[in-house]
């Protein structure tokens, strides 16, 4: 199939057969990010053209769960970002957990790295009044986000790096396992909620003191990430606190949000 | 010759200094928008554009995610990200996984922006140890393109160059001092 020339309308054919057997619309997700997934997948599973892909999709159930759940990219790459690590610690962390209760979310989960980095530095403040809502886009979703977020598979190849750079060394304060087998401890695990929605079309209440959304935008277009930044931001309470990825930039035209710290992107909402 | 507007340079090991020499060549006025995009550590962000913002006299930058592509401009991939050309000559970035070993890939920027820029692109495979890039220069010559790789006797690391000449079958070998001359006369041909 890499052989071939494609066309725009090529792939987007391939996604609007996908949104009508799944309900997510991907219209406005980025589009060489959609080509690249569509090529990528057919090189897998030995798709040989667009027209076998096309029908592949409406023949096999099986395979179009897998490919619906090949578009979402899990990795967020969080235990590389140091400069956050230190502000999440020494700042942001410390100021939050000052309140009563602190109302966490990440939206658009799908998979559970940044989940679990998060508990790290909560864990630290050995703070239990931390309620996370986990939100997955696709309900195919569930069982694998449950099991990344409980058990924190990726832990162990992580040990060296937070260590490195956090000085962080006894994980059981959040963890309790051995070996490559870690779980999160059970005294934050009743705070953990787990959520299947599309983020358009949910009605947001103003309830997250935090919401930590690093590199999800990415895979839209610039109409989408206006949106669903609106969406975020009523989801915040004011004085909230929104996390995106370093290279993404916060549409800040209304003047909603102050920029908290130069080199981090962390934005404090600043009025309804 | 087709009016190329944007020029696309992928390195790896053995590549940083023929980079800096190419920029260092480029005048003030440099019409083009160039694209590099060469394999780094993963967890450093700091020294490397600002090493390379030193040689040029063409702004230097780490993109972010949806910015637009300007002429005049030297663009370089942020560490841990993989970059996309979307058709509309826009910048889009992405945490999938590593290709070839590599985040940022070689292929994924070259092979986007061989479908969204056409033969308004000139690509450059410059030295290195795997062989990312080949696939992406052999897209850019697919969607017509001009495809260029370093001569493998002239790099240090000839793997990827290598690689890059077999894939795609350009025949625009050149040396790296030819690579300079050919990309300060692109539109001149």
């Amino acid at each position: 199939m890499q052989d071939k020339k494609f066309s725009v309308s090529d792939i987007n054919h391939i996604y609007n057969e996908l949104s009508d057997i799944s309900g997510i619309d991907f219209s406005e997700y980025a589009f060489s990010f959609k080509m690249h997934r569509v090529l990528l997948f057919a090189e897998n599973f030995n798709i040989p053209t667009l027209d076998d892909f096309v029908y592949k999709l409406n023949d096999s159930e099986v395979l179009a769960s897998e490919f619906l759940k090949f578009i979402f990219v899990p990795q967020s790459e969080f235990f590389r970002d140091a400069d956050f690590w230190n502000y999440l610690q020494s700042k942001l962390l410390p100021k939050l957990l000052l309140k009563k209760e602190v109302f966490v979310h990440f939206p658009e989960c799908v998979g559970g790295e940044d989940f679990y980095s998060f508990m790290f530095f909560a864990g630290l403040f050995r703070s239990s009044h931390i309620s996370v809502t986990v939100s997955f886009p696709v309900s195919d979703f569930e069982n694998k986000i449950k099991s990344e977020v409980f058990e924190a598979k990726k832990i162990k190849a992580c040990l060296k790096n937070i260590e490195a750079l956090s000085g962080i060394r006894n994980p059981e304060d959040v963890f309790f396992g051995k070996e490559n087998m870690f779980k999160i401890n059970h005294l934050f695990r009743g705070n953990i909620f787990f959520e299947c929605c599309d983020i358009l079309k949910q009605q947001h209440i103003s309830k997250f003191d935090l919401v930590m959304f690093r590199n999800r935008m990415i895979y839209y277009d610039k109409n989408m990430q206006d949106k669903v930044l609106k969406k975020v931001s009523v989801s915040l309470k004011k004085n909230g606190i929104l996390v995106i990825g370093e290279k993404e930039k916060l549409n800040n035209s209304a003047g909603k949000f102050k920029h908290l710290q130069s080199n981090l992107s962390v934005y404090k909402k600043r009025f309804f | 010759m087709p009016n190329v507007k944007y020029i696309l340079i992928g390195g790896s090991a053995g590549s940083f200094k023929i980079v800096t020499e190419i920029l260092d060549s480029f005048p003030k006025d440099f019409p083009f928008a160039v694209i590099l995009v060469l394999h780094r550590l993963k967890h450093i962000k700091e020294g490397f554009t600002d090493a390379l913002r030193i040689k040029s006299l063409l702004p230097v930058s780490e993109p972010f995610d949806k910015e637009k592509i300007l002429p005049g401009n030297v663009y370089i991939v942020p560490a841990n990200y993989h970059l996309y050309i979307e058709p509309d000559k826009t910048f889009a970035l992405s945490t999938e996984e590593v290709v070839n070993h590599s985040r940022p890939s070689i292929d994924i920027t070259f092979s986007s922006a061989a479908f969204s820029l056409r033969n308004k692109v000139a690509a450059v495979i410059l030295s290195g140890a795997n062989n990312d890039g080949a696939r992406g220069l052999k897209d850019i010559v697919k969607y017509g393109g001009t495809a260029v790789a370093q001569d493998p006797q002239d790099a240090v690391v000839a793997t990827m160059p290598e690689a890059a000449i077999k894939t795609s079958g350009t025949e625009n070998v050149l040396s790296s001092q030819k690579i300079k001359e050919f990309l300060l006369n692109l539109n001149l041909k």
